[in-house]
């Protein structure tokens, strides 16, 4: 922007644009002035009065055309011709509006899935914790090695091989680094409280809580959205119960009221009074997209957290970060934490050797926990790719739709180019076109982002358990608009280029001859072709695996039967039942369920089937000693002797429809006091007594040496448990009645639809409790398409921009085509009248197409075996660069290179040699 | 910016601008008196159209090389007035120095030393 000069000149400038009229006065009265001062002149020169006045105007010249000239000067130039520039591309895409819908309508969707991932990638990778300073916060985190240097641990743990790591202490633990590094930094502790049954007025419902340490508002410096947020007083043994509000749960549960503050709230059986609620947009510095709707002092987590014991050096479950102070050092802070780590482990567990003690690390805290996050960053990896192939063929399409103008409006520009229009002009006339196609559709596009950041969200986390708030940020729109003007300079820079570059003469004559266009013009709407070619190759490529893997795992038999299932939990610890009370609840429902009308029969279980849940435990034959705890082979032994746990009644089988293989399946006879029993699955059997009769025989479950035994009385076949990708898991059913029970998932099945039934189910279970909240009411065939949801999204999204994609090549394809036919109308005609054959003619021109496809095939091929590795985490039954489906993508493409060559083709074909010579 | 509109050939392209320039460093003008200065001052050899010289003064003033401001004129008619700003006057001294050294060098070439 050179010529804007210097600052001060910008201000004159713009000054002169607002005082426009009022200059346009000036300058009349001046030039009048002139005029009579130039016509007294020449009387006094003894000019004829009646000659001066026409002398003085001659002498002065062209009034208007002055005032226009100066006028000019006091605008910006260069603003008017931009709006010159763009009335004329306005006008000129009105006058084309299917080219323009279509050049629109492709960059949008391009644009808009690109801002939609951005936004995704913002708020979950990027984002920092909306807290004051935030890079002044770290994060504690240990690592050690293969031995386990805890019990029972709560919160996310990343198990390799080599060994473990984790940002959950103990209570010891954190206490004394909280202690102790005083001086360098105020650390805070919280938990995970994970979904509680939150009362409000008598009436249960479910709700994600934490329990944070008194200082964590204070240390994060986060302002109360209303009331009051926790302070020190509050996390005191002893202290009037205070909680506070997640502000979503405010404004959804209590309609945003400033009176819910003071009133009482149930939570897990226990009381608290409201104090206030946490600012919009904090959502606590868990794991990105918790929800979390209210938080507690920590000093309830005990009684809230029911069953474990939380002093207990041995049960990890809060986690830690801090604010480093001024002058502090990380360092210190690490080796410090890192001392006091090591010390309470050695305490807890006096049988470890000082080298498997765990090793504490201080990392940057400033965007909360990790875990999630680097979870997410692969799918939003593929997103963003996918999403930039499809706005590459999109800006390829609008490049060819342009270039396909620029030959038709040669004419039109070798005519400017004669009148004197610089090259510069033409240029800058063309990209104000493809900023304009730009600008209108990223508008749109934002438009779109929203609704398409949501509906990917699926692919990255089960929805309901994921809060990511996404908006239309300075950033995003930033984002959006430089894409828009790379893309736009990008697809209009060469098509621009090369129009300007018309000769003029060519330009002119091209109407007349009707066999102009240099081969140059056509191979770069050629190669452009097939870059599409390539480009859409990579994606249907992709979209063909993961449809395939799609459908392979829906077509997995779970070795259950799913159908006509209606599955809903219960968390009976919520309400504060122990076993027993819980054993007599799930009783009562099942004998309530049984007699519901429409059920056939039903059952329960400890956990829901395919839910990504499992319960591992160990299970050895009797006799089989296992190596002392915390040796290395105890690590190998645990490995090879995991049992999936699942406790269930004796209707389970009948109900889930898992076949009795051997023996007898449980029975109601199987109480607390009968021998302990289990029914083991074949893998199970196999893999404690090998090709051994299993029935009768004897385990242990546990590794020390007063573990329960259990007796196996059958074996059933193999079924899923976890999820439907992996293979079904060594498991082991015991009987409800014959161990510790606090949660139930109840199946029921049904003779026709299975929804129907909820609302008797529901009334069934709230007869026997009434603040019982039961959730994750399904089916059991939702349940598996749930679990299946990221490859079902990742495979509709491929298929979806596929087709896009695939229908973009195509349109380009035709276009050029289409355009190569209208050129060589008379040569054709020529070879017709020379006794050239429809059929030559056609296939002439299919050849073309397909010389095109299978250039860009050449390309995509490789190329789409080599990315496709990229999904290969998704890929299930099928491997990334599968010839099957790689064949099937070119077939595809091939097909679309014949329909897209088709209609041109035959237009050739109908070429009336006659009328096309007599048109030359 | 773009190319400006170039006053009748009977004067050397650019040389307007140095002409008003140099008018207004010995007074304050307005712009009928400017067209007169030059005429007068040429003996009538350099002809300016007269029209030609609004745009330049826009252009000048817009540079920050004039100013203007309303007055009376001799016959108490309301006219503008243009006056030489510091950064004209600098700009004059640069123009000249230059064109005098463009003259020197064209006088050389057409009459060569004898």
């Amino acid at each position: 922007m050179a010529f804007l000069g210097r600052a001060g000149g910008l201000v004159r400038h713009v000054r002169a644009l607002f005082g426009r009229s009022r200059r346009d006065d000036e300058l009349r009265e001046e030039i009048a002035a002139h005029l009579e001062l130039r016509r007294q002149r020449l009387i006094d020169e003894g000019m004829d009065p009646r000659d001066a006045a026409y002398e003085a105007r001659r002498m002065f010249g062209n009034v208007t055309a002055i005032r226009e000239e100066t006028r000019d000067m006091w605008s910006f130039r260069w603003i008017d011709t931009l709006a010159q520039d763009t009335r004329y591309g306005v006008r000129l895409l009105r006058r084309a509006p299917v080219f323009t819908a279509a050049a629109i309508a492709s960059l949008a969707l391009g644009i808009g899935s690109a801002a939609a991932v951005f936004s995704l990638a913002d708020a979950l990778l990027m984002r920092s914790l909306p807290v004051r300073a935030p890079e002044e916060l770290v994060l504690f985190r240990w690592f050690s090695g293969p031995l386990n240097v805890f019990e029972s641990l709560h919160g996310t743990g990343d198990q390799t091989d080599a060994g473990m790591s984790s940002t959950s202490f103990s209570r010891v633990a954190y206490e004394t680094v909280r202690r102790d590094l005083a001086r360098d930094a105020d650390v805070f502790g919280f938990a995970d409280l994970y979904r509680s049954n939150l009362a409000v007025n008598g009436r249960p419902d479910t709700a994600y809580a934490q329990a944070v340490s008194g200082n964590y508002f204070d240390v994060l410096g986060l302002m109360p959205a209303a009331g009051r947020l926790l302070r020190e007083g509050d996390d005191e043994r002893g202290a009037p119960p205070a909680a506070v509000l997640g502000y979503e749960a405010w404004q959804r549960r209590f309609g945003g009221s400033h009176d819910v503050i003071g009133r009482p709230l149930v939570l897990n059986g226990i009381s608290f009074t409201v104090a206030g609620v946490m600012p919009r947009g904090f959502n606590g510095t868990l794991q990105v997209g918790q929800p979390v709707d209210v938080v507690v002092p920590l000093a309830s987590y005990a009684e809230l957290a029911r069953g474990d014991n939380p002093d207990d050096p041995n049960y990890w479950w809060v986690l830690m970060m801090g604010r480093l102070r001024e002058g502090a050092s990380e360092n210190r802070v690490a080796s410090a934490g890192d001392l006091i780590l090591k010390q309470t482990v050695a305490a807890a567990r006096p049988t470890l050797k000082a080298a498997a003690l765990p090793r504490m690390q201080v990392e940057p805290g400033l965007r909360g926990q990790t875990e999630t996050r680097a979870g997410l960053r692969e799918p939003l990896e593929i997103m963003g790719a996918v999403v930039c192939v499809v706005l590459l063929v999109a800006c390829a399409n609008v490049a060819n739709l342009l270039l396909a103008r620029g030959r038709a409006r040669a004419r039109e520009l070798a005519v400017r180019a004669a009148i004197g229009a610089p090259r510069r002009r033409i240029v800058r006339q063309l990209m104000t076109e493809g900023l304009l196609l730009g600008l209108i559709a990223s508008a749109i596009g934002l438009l779109l982002a929203q609704w398409i950041a949501s509906a990917l969200v699926p692919a990255l986390a089960s929805a309901d358990t994921f809060a990511v708030s996404f908006s239309l940020d300075g950033r995003i729109v930033l984002f959006t608009c430089l894409l828009a003007i790379l893309c736009s300079v990008g697809f209009t820079l060469v098509p621009a280029i090369r129009s300007s570059d018309a000769r003029i003469t060519t330009g002119l004559q091209e109407h007349a001859r009707g066999t102009v266009g240099s081969r140059r013009r056509f191979s770069a709407a050629g190669s452009l072709v097939v870059v599409q070619v390539a480009l859409s190759m990579l994606l249907v490529t992709a979209a063909g695996l993961l449809a395939w893997s799609a459908r392979n795992l829906e077509r997995v038999d779970p070795g259950f039967d799913p159908r006509n299932l209606l599955t809903f939990s219960v968390d009976t610890s919520l309400n504060g039942y122990d076993h027993v009370n819980s054993r007599a609840f799930v009783d009562a429902a099942l004998n309530r369920l049984r007699s519901l009308p429409g059920v056939t029969s039903a059952s329960m279980s400890s956990h829901r089937l395919i839910a990504n849940y499992s319960s591992i435990r160990i299970a050895r034959p009797t006799g089989v000693t296992p190596p002392p705890l915390g040796s290395p082979e105890a690590q190998a032994f645990r490995q090879k002797h995991r049992a999936w746990h699942l406790t269930v009644d004796d209707q389970f089988f009948r109900t889930m429809k898992i076949p009795l293989l051997r023996g007898r399946s449980l029975a109601s006879g199987d109480t607390a006091s009968a021998p302990a029993v289990a029914v083991v699955n074949v893998a199970l059997a196999t893999q404690l007594f090998g090709s051994a009769e299993s029935v009768g025989r004897r385990f242990a479950m546990g590794l020390t040496p007063d573990a329960p035994e259990m007796e196996v009385v059958g074996v059933v076949a193999d079924a899923k448990y976890t999820s439907i990708r992996n293979a079904a898991p060594p498991t082991l059913y015991s009987p409800y009645q014959q161990g510790p029970l606090n949660r139930a998932t109840f199946e029921v099945r049904t003779e026709g639809d299975p929804l129907s039934l909820t609302a008797s189910a529901r009334e069934a279970l709230r007869g026997l409790d009434d603040t019982l909240p039961i959730f994750d009411i399904r089916t059991q065939e939702e349940q598996v398409l749930r679990s299946l949801e990221r490859e079902r999204l990742f495979a509709k999204l491929a298929m979806l921009l596929g087709s896009v994609t695939l229908l973009l090549s195509g349109i380009g394809l035709y276009g050029l085509l289409a355009y190569a036919v209208a050129r060589r109308t008379p040569e054709i005609g020529v070879r017709m009248a020379l006794g050239a054959e429809k059929g030559q003619v056609r296939w002439m021109i299919l050849r073309q197409s397909f010389v095109l496809v299978a250039i860009g095939l050449a390309l995509g091929i490789p190329g789409a075996a080599l990315s496709s590795r990229f999904v290969e985490s998704l890929l299930f039954g099928v491997s990334a660069g599968d010839p099957k489906v790689l064949v099937g993508s070119s077939l595809v493409m091939i097909a679309v290179a014949l329909a897209a060559a088709y209609a041109p083709a035959r237009r050739a074909s109908r070429i009336d040699p006659l009328s096309a010579l007599r048109a030359e | 910016m773009g190319k400006t509109r170039s006053p009748r050939q009977e004067l050397l392209p650019g040389t307007l601008d140095m002409l008003i320039l140099k008018t207004l460093s010995r007074q304050v003008m307005h712009g009928y008196g400017i067209a007169e200065h030059i005429r007068q001052v040429s003996a009538e050899v350099l002809h300016v159209e007269e029209g030609s010289l609004y745009p330049a003064l826009q252009r000048l003033q817009l540079q920050g090389l004039i100013a203007s401001e309303w007055g009376q004129s001799a016959n108490n008619r309301r006219a503008r007035y243009y006056r030489l700003t510091v950064k004209g006057r600098r700009q004059l001294g640069e123009t000249e120095s230059s064109f005098a050294r463009l003259i020197d060098a064209i006088g050389r070439v057409m009459k060569p030393a004898t």
